[in-house]
């Protein structure tokens, strides 16, 4: 029998969050599916590897595999992290295979130096506010908890992007120093802001794209059949983490409506595109960064619309 | 010997003051993002500045942290030892550390040189960022550097402690 | 060799540099983590890692309220602030014996209400409190041990970062969580107290009691006491009002503490920059030690000793008490080797669900791993706060520091006891949200 393999895996979020919930169903799955010629060692909540330093320790071998989230590292992820613009992906498992197909078609030089296992994406982010907010106007001048990802977004809306850690969040939320926030939905019930934030306005903007990567070197040493399942694991694990994303969110909308009466806000079709008109610069912006970077930012963009009807259709 | 002092002494100094001034734009920078949150808009990435500002402030004392012997040890054994051990305790404490932040300090550059290739900027100002970390590597290179003038004094001082 | 035995000899070599070589505390846990994870990886991963600590530590934003409680507790000392307000309470308790270090034991529970870094909090409190102990003919020793211990309530009474982290990694209510803080930490308050209490009566002459003085002179000290209250008291109100969150408090008493010392015309320029110059050698100093034991606890994580401790204690089969006496237990050693923030990252996924499944009071359980790991803060050989006040008390040995501490052992103990027998004195408060 061959010496069994044991890869470190790191990644940034606590436990229970559904980046670690993905790896843990990835850890045991390659296991099995390997009868145990790889062993998994799981680091969450940041143990071993921060968010920041994902990427750069994976390719120095701090650990063998990494979960990044990629809108954390803006500049250097650029194709990938086209997905995050506001392009109207309309839930997590769409998104992930998007971005998936994205990545596989455009082989980016940023993921060079490293092998990706899989790719996936959160949510859609949306607003959680304790104040209705079912215009434009009132969004004006509304402070919202969001990671930098989002400011160019809230700033259109006329709405403050105020950057705090999370750790931060709940208090300033009850003391008011921040109104809302503006993220994927499952926190509404895995943070208890439903406690707080009775309102939701459904905007569905923007996604985060995540991907899992491997150092090379510990690619190159791994038997063939175990580079055969992890290799056809890539897509399965997409889809159903963007599955399992989409199913923890609506339970958190359930649990937030029963538990804590959170009332949930539809924008209808005129408003909603009232909405998204203020963004269009954004996406602007953005390809003409990327055609001063060399890349066909045009082509991307209209790749990412055509693969979001494609991959939603299905 | 003498210029190697005077060269760390004004280094230092005018790393102190560089890092005094920016103390005191993190404290008005705070104050002014609390006011102005409240009666107009937040200052955009307050979040991240402080950061950087506080990464800039650390490595920029390291140097004359480490010359005033302020990095906290414990000597209950050290101090009874007999002069020549506690010279040779001490030549082996300050080269081996001396050596470790040589290193990291080019290891930090490195970091940064990384982040000057990839091209990553800041979350919300998307700003490059990449200045910060090599400040903090010539900190590191400070603090190296006190150790090894530390280490030299001991070689070539009569009336070493 | 086995992981497991390369962490214990990781430790073994850490007491080596520390206790024997007398190298720096931040220093030597910095080489050890270093060591210790090249020799388990390769050398570039640990230099890589050690380059990454040092880059994240630094450019922390929640450690940003270091320079800046730092800087707050400077400008109180070097415009002489700190000074009257110990004035004050010197004709209010000084004629009880050891009566000054209970009220700096108080004065760091109140501290601990802003502020929710122990390091901080030890940082600043030396320097406000220590020379006024020293003045009032008090032991080093017991000065010591009541601020270091002292500073620990900071993670026990809310705001407190370690609640927040247990918050976000069991999901559970922040709120709640903190109303479960401040039983116990009024319980731990109240035990060190006593324990100040108890040694002065047994050693007259380590807290000598002054003389009584009459009410109208205790009433005229308070015009002494007012700059420091209006300071507290404006600080409470921005965070309770929701003018800024814990983390800018730092700032606001900063700025306010600069200003209020401008308007009394109590800071020299010359006081100013030595305020800053100083505030600028402590924060390094605390960070680096911090920095040191994230390298370090890097190393331990890569051993995964902390997981397989976990595990091993989660799959024990032995009645639920003794289950919990062992986690506690584990969490005493683990808080005595690395940093808090660290070993509850690791340890409360594995935990967590033991605790839920043998019917503990989630909020009870996090609070109580709460109480524990702040021993930890205390206990060498990684012990930030203790190394904290040490370092900034010139005139008292880490030898000393320690042994104060001892004192104050027996209240965390009872303390934790008494919390288990007594499951109500945490559930109470969160019980009537
Ligand atoms: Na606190
Ligand atoms: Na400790």
């Amino acid at each position: 029998q061959a010496k069994k393999v044991r890869l470190n895996y790191a990644n940034f979020p606590p436990a229970p969050t559904f980046p670690c919930v993905q790896m843990e169903r990835w850890k045991t799955e390659i296991e099995k599916r390997t009868d145990g010629a790889v062993g998994i060692n799981t680091f969450p909540g940041g143990t071993l590897l921060g968010a920041k330093d994902m990427m750069d320790g994976v390719i120095n071998g701090q650990a063998d595999i990494g979960c990044i989230c990629m809108a954390y590292q803006p500049g250097r992820f650029t194709v990938t992290n086209a997905t995050s613009l506001p392009l109207e992906i309309p839930d997590a498992k769409t998104g992930s295979l998007v971005l998936l197909d994205l990545y596989n078609k455009y082989q980016p030089k940023a993921f060079d130096k490293v092998k990706v296992l899989t790719m996936f994406v959160t949510a859609p982010a949306n607003i959680m506010s304790k104040a209705p907010v079912t215009e434009l106007s009132d969004l004006k001048g509304l402070d919202l908890r969001a990671s930098g990802g989002a400011a160019q977004i809230l700033k259109s809306w006329g709405a403050n992007q105020v950057g705090m850690p999370m750790s931060d969040t709940p208090e300033a939320l009850q003391k008011g120093v921040v109104k809302g926030l503006f993220s994927s939905l499952e926190v509404m019930k895995d943070l208890k802001f439903a406690e707080i934030c009775k309102y939701i306005t459904i905007t569905d903007t923007v996604i985060y794209p995540f991907a899992v990567i491997m150092n090379k070197n510990a690619w190159a040493k791994l038997p063939d059949d175990v580079k055969q399942v992890m290799d056809g694991m890539i897509e399965e694990q997409a889809a159903w983490t963007g599955e399992y994303m989409d199913r923890h969110v609506s339970d958190a909308i359930a649990w937030s409506k029963k538990e804590h009466q959170v009332e949930v806000i539809t924008l209808s079709p005129e408003k909603k595109a009232e909405w998204h008109a203020p963004l269009a610069p954004i996406t602007e912006n953005w390809i003409k960064t990327a055609e001063e970077k060399g890349l066909p930012g045009d082509q991307i963009i209209k790749d990412i619309k055509y693969l979001i009807v494609k991959r939603t259709a299905k | 010997m003498e210029i190697i002092e005077k060269i760390s002494e004004i280094l230092n100094r005018c790393a102190g003051i560089i890092a005094g001034t920016i103390l005191v734009f993190m404290i008005l920078l705070t104050m002014s993002n609390i006011v102005l949150r409240r009666v107009w808009v937040p200052i955009r990435g307050t979040y991240e500045i402080m950061g950087f500002a506080g990464a800039v402030i650390t490595a920029l004392a390291m140097g004359f942290t480490q010359k005033r012997r302020e990095h906290i040890h414990v000597d209950i054994l050290v101090s009874r030892f007999p002069r020549s051990v506690k010279r040779a305790v001490f030549a082996v404490n300050n080269g081996l550390c001396t050596l470790f932040f040589l290193v990291a300090a080019w290891f930090v550059c490195r970091r940064g040189i990384t982040l000057l290739e990839t091209g990553e900027v800041s979350e919300t100002l998307r700003m490059v960022y990449y200045p910060f970390a090599f400040v903090v590597a010539f900190g590191c290179f400070l603090l190296a550097a006190m150790l090894f003038i530390d280490l030299l004094k001991l070689f070539f001082q009569k009336d070493f402690k | 060799m086995s992981l497991a035995l390369v962490g214990i000899l990781g430790i073994a070599i850490l007491m080596l540099l520390l206790f024997v070589f007398g190298m720096p505390v931040s220093f030597a846990m910095a080489l050890v983590g270093f060591g210790g994870f090249s020799y388990i990886l390769n050398v570039n991963a640990g230099l890589n890692m050690v380059s990454q600590e040092f880059w994240s530590v630094f450019s922390n934003y929640g450690l940003t309220v270091i320079p800046l409680f730092v800087f707050m507790g400077q400008i109180a000392f070097y415009s002489g602030v700190n000074e009257r307000l110990y004035q004050a309470a010197y004709k209010w308790v000084g004629h009880i014996r050891g009566g000054i270090a209970m009220a700096t034991i108080m004065a760091c529970g109140a501290f601990a209400a802003i502020c929710g870094s122990n390091t901080a909090t030890a940082a600043t409190m030396t320097t406000v409190a220590f020379p006024q102990m020293s003045n009032f003919r008090y032991k080093p020793m017991l000065s010591c041990g009541s601020i270091a211990c002292g500073s620990t309530l900071g993670v026990v009474i809310p705001p407190s970062v370690v609640l927040i982290i247990i918050g976000l990694s069991t999901e559970q209510s922040i709120a709640r969580l903190f109303y479960g803080g401040i039983g116990a930490g009024l319980l731990l308050c109240l035990l060190m107290l006593l324990t100040v209490s108890v040694v002065c009566r047994l050693n007259p002459e380590w807290g000598p009691p002054g003389p009584k003085s009459s009410f109208r002179e205790r009433i005229r000290s308070l015009s002494g006491a007012i700059e420091m209250l209006i300071l507290f008291f404006l600080i409470m109100t921005g965070l309770y009002a929701g003018y800024f969150t814990p983390s800018e408090a730092g700032g606001a008493g900063a700025f306010f503490a600069v200003v209020i010392s401008l308007v009394q015309r109590t800071l020299s320029w010359e006081n100013f920059k030595k305020a800053v110059m100083d505030t600028l050698r402590v924060s390094c100093m605390v960070i680096m030690l911090i920095a040191g034991a994230m390298i370090l606890g890097k190393f331990l994580t890569i051993t995964r000793i902390p997981f397989n401790m976990a595990s091993w204690v989660a799959d024990l089969n032995v009645p639920g008490p003794v289950v919990l006496a062992v986690i506690f237990g584990m969490y005493a050693i683990g808080g005595a080797i690395m940093d808090a923030l660290a070993l509850l990252l690791i340890t409360i996924p594995i935990f967590f669900p033991v605790a839920s499944q043998m019917g503990c009071d989630p909020i009870w359980f996090a609070v109580l791993i709460t109480v524990v790991t702040t021993l930890g803060a205390v206990t060498p050989p990684v012990g930030a706060t203790t190394y904290v006040v040490a370092g900034m008390a010139k005139e008292s040995t880490l030898n000393e520091v320690f042994k104060g501490v001892t004192f104050f052992l027996p209240a965390y103990l009872i303390c934790i006891v008494l919390l288990m027998v007594f499951p109500w004195l945490i559930t109470f408060l969160p019980g009537l949200l």
